[in-house]
């Protein structure tokens, strides 16, 4: 005869097995630059070896066991595996009591396990970012675990009923849990999106929020590498790939092309603004020139390729002439400003440009003024500007005075990717002004730079989007530029020439190179595809329009709702009482009427038994009454007919309570109360 | 009217899920950091599924039982009828009966099906002597995930009476019975009752009955059958008065044990098919004649709703019938046992708990 396994041990078992599927999912997430497999070992070994170990032995002896083993490991990691970066060093230290809780495969494990392996896939997170197959299909385990660990907890304090368990208890779990699964991370997206939406008090000293739609855009100069004030679509990417660039002709693309997607005009101590636009939508389909090519100069046509994250932009060099390929274009001619505004997807589309030299004697253009080019924020105090401007010997000529200003803030200010720090209210003043360690990054530079080329009269902007990039791997002379390509420069318009850039961050810091998918291993091709493909499918644009974050909040606000809807009370079960009791408790009511009639009511809250007592000890408890309501009780609860005996005690009951002298009873109330 | 009703609560795994939540949403919110965001909603998610999820309609269940009798401290086993009213399956639903489970674990039933009932056996204890005309039942579920735990509470009229629990009599009371037993003359040697065969022993029995020597012979345990005739009638006196000048509430412990040994003397009568002629003397003086299993609920619930009361002098008419028996046992439960009225009775008196301390 065969023993077949008990539902719970098939339950501990799947729940067993969902939890190890947790861990090795978090340890997965971890990235191996960090965590080497020799760390690894040494971290979750001892654990593994202890949580196997038989219970039997002695817990100083465990403990005296588990401290010598990973000490030992931890040597020969660090003897074979090198040293361990900080951060992972601290997020290792929850790895041994995750293996061992694992191993160990108790009941009551089951939750700590799932939480220590919850903490070690958010340092993945923090580590690595983000990768979406490996958290979903640990939400998906987790889920598993969670289900089998409460079915265990719960059969743990009961006593099964026979036949009240499924038979096969571990595959109806796992069917429920898959179930649940699916709610649960549409849940945890709708919460990220609503915890999203809610202004932050940092995010809001810091970037402001911007629309889109809203034609003054603005960007804070404190904002981290960024475009748009880390709210445009761009920030949605976390430094990964955006554009990719090749040139039409199989020429290399230049490794200092800047790849413009807007400007801020309207300037600020803290945070710059775009100003006014005047876009128009543009005409002629898909093809548009923007302005007449100059002569002898060739034009260069070069392909990019938009990933989704960057499919509401338009990324064009300085200089072009031409777009072709885009659709819905809106175009602001005067300001170069070009973006596409509806039905925008990602693709690619090409873009003649002209390299042309510097002007050398071309003046700026006029029209610059009437463009607010000139315009000086409200509050800036130019007395320590035009100290510079002495100190640097500024000139009013715009090449030279550009010039000076970037080598004065090369030798006054240091590149740091860190937000400038002083006793001074704005970031800017802090950047150019503060003693000792003067710090800041591309939009500092640039905002520097711009507001003491305008304090000299020369007009100016702001210009943002991309430079540098990464060689494609997979193409000779195609360019790569993601979000941490992002770049600030500053661009002066000249007459008959357009805006030219100048850039006064230090050369060697522009467009630093940051770790990337591909650096990590990741194809082209797995990129193009994540971030191309599924925004050209239907079913992406269905999945993107269901997974709105407002529609999301408002699918979560209506469940609770319905759950919390209070129900009618005509639902609740009552409890029958039997057909004849209904005469009964007529007849029982009529009585105690009428004995309330004669000063003897029954007391609010008081059951029949208590009531009689009461009548008992004022001795006014007549033998027809305690008969007539022990007949009630006895059809009521104690199962018996309403026959006609009992109908008549009732009966009776009720003549001799009739009979009763409101007087008397009076007489009796007073008599008993002199008592 | 039974009502019932029914609350979600978080559990304890489910509070402290719901702290790490909190603190992970605040750290988003004040550090707009993307990570903590991330935490924050994969600890959010199953915390709101399973709040979303929750049986709230586990009060829509109707519990059908019969009226029970049991006796205090003993097990019993009650058969439960369950039908579920709502819209949706009760799942892994936990019942139990606080009053009579404190030492029980609940029972996991399956899945409850809307309108199909489900009979379960549910083990019971009630410790305490009670006379109850509702039972309440705790139907508790932690489906799906174990971090809210939906409660209902289902209350049903039933009758549920609780007799005081048996106690073993002393030597003393057992002898006097045993003195009053007229065995048939011819076949009496002696005064008492005779031996007659020998049978198991049954683990309710008084051990005194035990026969040692074949007990020993047989290797289990033998009792000595003996057979007799009791007197027709016997008068058992039920004082539930309490000494003069005494506060009303004190001496429970004597008071639970007298109703006990009430309780059993009744039994031991009642086995040997004697009439007991019962006369409680509470606040006014009940007397009643104890000839069949009906009568003798009535006695055994009265002992189930007895509370000790005030001293009060009685009457000269009330030991009337009595005094015309041949023997009577006096129960002061009250811890009256200088009772005038036990002196005046003319016939044998065996006063039962007399010595209890």
């Amino acid at each position: 005869m065969i023993a077949l396994p008990s539902p719970t041990t098939a339950v501990s078992r799947l729940a067993a097995l969902a939890l190890l599927t947790c861990a090795l999912l978090a340890l997965v997430n971890l990235p191996l630059q960090d965590f080497a497999p020799g760390w690894l070992l040494a971290l979750c070994g001892p654990g593994l070896l202890l949580g196997r170990l038989p219970r039997a032995t002695a817990q100083w002896r465990r403990a005296l066991l588990a401290t010598a083993l990973q000490a030992a490991a931890l040597w020969l990691a660090l003897r074979f595996a090198g040293p361990m970066s900080r951060p992972a060093a601290l997020a290792g230290t929850i790895l041994p009591p995750l293996a061992f809780v694992t191993a160990r495969q108790q009941d009551t494990d089951g939750a700590l396990g799932l939480f220590l392996s919850f903490c070690v896939l958010l340092v993945g997170v923090i580590l690595d970012g983000m990768h979406v197959p490996l958290v979903v299909g640990y939400g998906v385990a987790a889920c598993v675990a969670l289900r089998a660990t409460a079915h265990l907890a719960a059969c743990r304090v009961s006593r099964p009923a026979p036949a009240a368990m499924p038979a096969r208890p571990a595959r109806h779990l796992v069917a429920s849990a898959l179930g649940l699964a699916l709610p649960c991370l549409v849940a945890a997206f709708a919460v990220e999106r609503t915890i999203g939406l809610v202004p932050s008090p940092s995010r809001t000293a810091s970037a402001p929020d911007v629309g889109l739609g809203d034609t003054r855009r603005r960007v804070g100069l404190d904002d981290s590498f960024e475009l748009d004030g880390g709210r445009g679509a761009l920030s949605d990417l976390a430094g990964e790939q955006l554009v990719r660039v090749r040139s039409v002709d199989g020429d290399a693309v230049p490794a200092d092309l800047y790849l413009r997607s807007g400007f801020f005009a309207v300037p600020g101590l803290d945070r710059w603004g775009i100003g006014e636009l005047s876009a128009r939508a543009a005409s002629g389909g898909s093809d548009h020139v923007l302005r007449r090519a100059a002569p002898a100069v060739p034009v260069v046509w070069l392909e990019i390729e938009r990933f989704a994250g960057a499919r509401n932009f338009v990324f064009a060099p300085p200089g072009t002439v031409e777009v072709q390929g885009v659709d819905g274009l809106a175009v602001d001619g005067e300001r170069e400003w070009l973006r596409q505004i509806d039905g925008s997807r990602p693709g690619s589309y090409a873009v003649g440009y002209q390299d042309l030299p510097p002007p050398t004697d071309t003046p700026v253009d006029p029209r610059a003024g009437r463009l607010g080019l000139l315009a000086l924020p409200g509050d800036l105090d130019r007395v320590p500007f035009s100290r510079l401007l002495a100190e640097w010997r500024v000139d009013h000529e715009p090449l030279a005075a550009a010039q000076a200003i970037a080598d004065g803030l090369a030798q006054h200010c240091r590149y740091d990717r860190i937000d400038p720090t002083g006793p001074y209210g704005h970031a800017l003043e802090n950047f150019l002004f503060a003693t000792g360690d003067r710090r800041g990054y591309c939009m500092h530079f640039a905002s520097a730079a711009a507001l003491l080329l305008r304090l000299r009269g020369i007009p100016c902007r702001i210009g943002t989007g991309l430079y540098g990039g990464g060689p494609d791997p997979r193409e000779a002379g195609a360019r790569i530029y993601g979000s941490q390509h992002a770049h600030a420069w500053v661009e002066i318009p000249f007459r008959g020439r357009g805006f030219v850039v100048f850039d006064p961050t230090p050369a060697a810091e522009r467009g630093q190179r940051m770790p990337s998918q591909l650096d990590r291993g990741g194809t082209l091709a797995d990129v193009a595809q994540r971030e191309r493909g599924p925004a050209a499918d239907p079913w992406r644009a269905l999945v993107d329009f269901v997974l709105q974050p407002w529609l999301l909040l408002l699918a979560l606000v209506l469940a609770l709702a319905s759950t919390l809807w209070p129900t009618g009370g005509s639902e609740r079960p009552t409890v029958a009482p039997p057909p004849v009791a209904r005469s009964a408790r007529r007849l029982l009511a009529r009585l105690l009427r009428v004995l309330a009639e004669r000063g003897l009511a029954r007391g609010h809250g008081q059951t029949l038994e208590q009531y009689a007592a009461a009548l008992r000890r004022g001795d006014r408890l007549a033998p027809e009454f305690a008969a007539a309501f022990a007949a009630y009780q006895e059809v009521r609860f104690g199962g018996c007919p309403f026959d006609a005996a009992r109908e008549r005690t009732l009966q009776r009951a009720l003549e001799v309570a009739a009979q009763l002298p409101a007087s008397a009873v009076d007489q009796a109330e007073g008599a008993a109360g002199q008592a | 009217m039974a009502t019932s009703s029914s609350s979600v609560e978080l559990t304890l795994r489910g509070k402290v899920v719901a702290w790490l939540t909190a603190l992970a949403a605040g750290a988003a919110w004040l550090g707009d950091d993307a990570n903590a965001r991330l935490a924050a909603a994969m600890l959010a998610a199953p915390l709101v599924v399973d709040f979303v999820a929750k049986q709230r309609r586990l009060h829509h269940t109707e519990v059908q039982v019969a009226a029970r009798r049991a006796v205090a401290g003993a097990p019993f086993v009650d058969h439960l009828t369950l039908v579920h009213r709502g819209r949706r399956g009760a799942r892994e639903c936990l019942l139990s009966e606080p009053r009579t489970m404190r030492y029980e674990p609940p029972l996991m039933l399956g899945t409850l099906r809307p309108g199909a009932p489900m009979r379960v056996a549910l083990r019971g204890r009630s410790l305490q002597r009670s006379h109850v005309l509702e039972r309440v039942f705790v139907l508790m579920s932690v489906w799906p995930l174990a971090l809210f735990r939906s409660r209902a509470v289902i209350t049903v009229a039933t009758d549920f009476v609780t007799e005081p629990a048996r106690v073993p009599l002393s030597a003393e009371v057992v002898q006097a019975l045993a003195e009053q037993q007229a065995s048939p003359r011819d076949h009496a040697v002696a005064v008492g009752l005779e031996f007659h065969s020998l049978r198991e022993q049954l683990p309710h029995e008084d051990a005194r009955g035990v026969h040692a020597l074949r007990s020993a012979a047989l290797g289990t345990l033998v009792r000595r059958v003996t057979r007799g005739r009791l007197p027709h009638t016997v008068g058992l006196v039920l004082d539930l008065r309490r000494p003069p000048g005494r506060p009303l509430y004190q001496g429970s412990r004597r008071f639970e044990w007298s109703l006990g040994a009430c309780a059993s003397l009744v039994a031991w009568l009642r086995q040997r098919a004697a009439q007991i002629l019962v006369l409680v003397l509470d606040e006014r003086s009940e007397r009643f004649l104890v000839q069949g299993p009906a009568q003798e609920h009535e006695l055994l619930t009265l002992l189930a709703e007895a509370q000790p009361t005030a001293h009060r002098a009685l009457p000269p008419d009330v030991f009337d019938q009595l005094l015309r028996l041949e023997h009577c046992f006096w129960i002061p439960a009250g811890a009256y046992t200088a009772s005038p009225e036990i002196a005046a009775m003319p016939r044998t008196v065996t006063v039962v708990g007399g010595d209890f301390e």
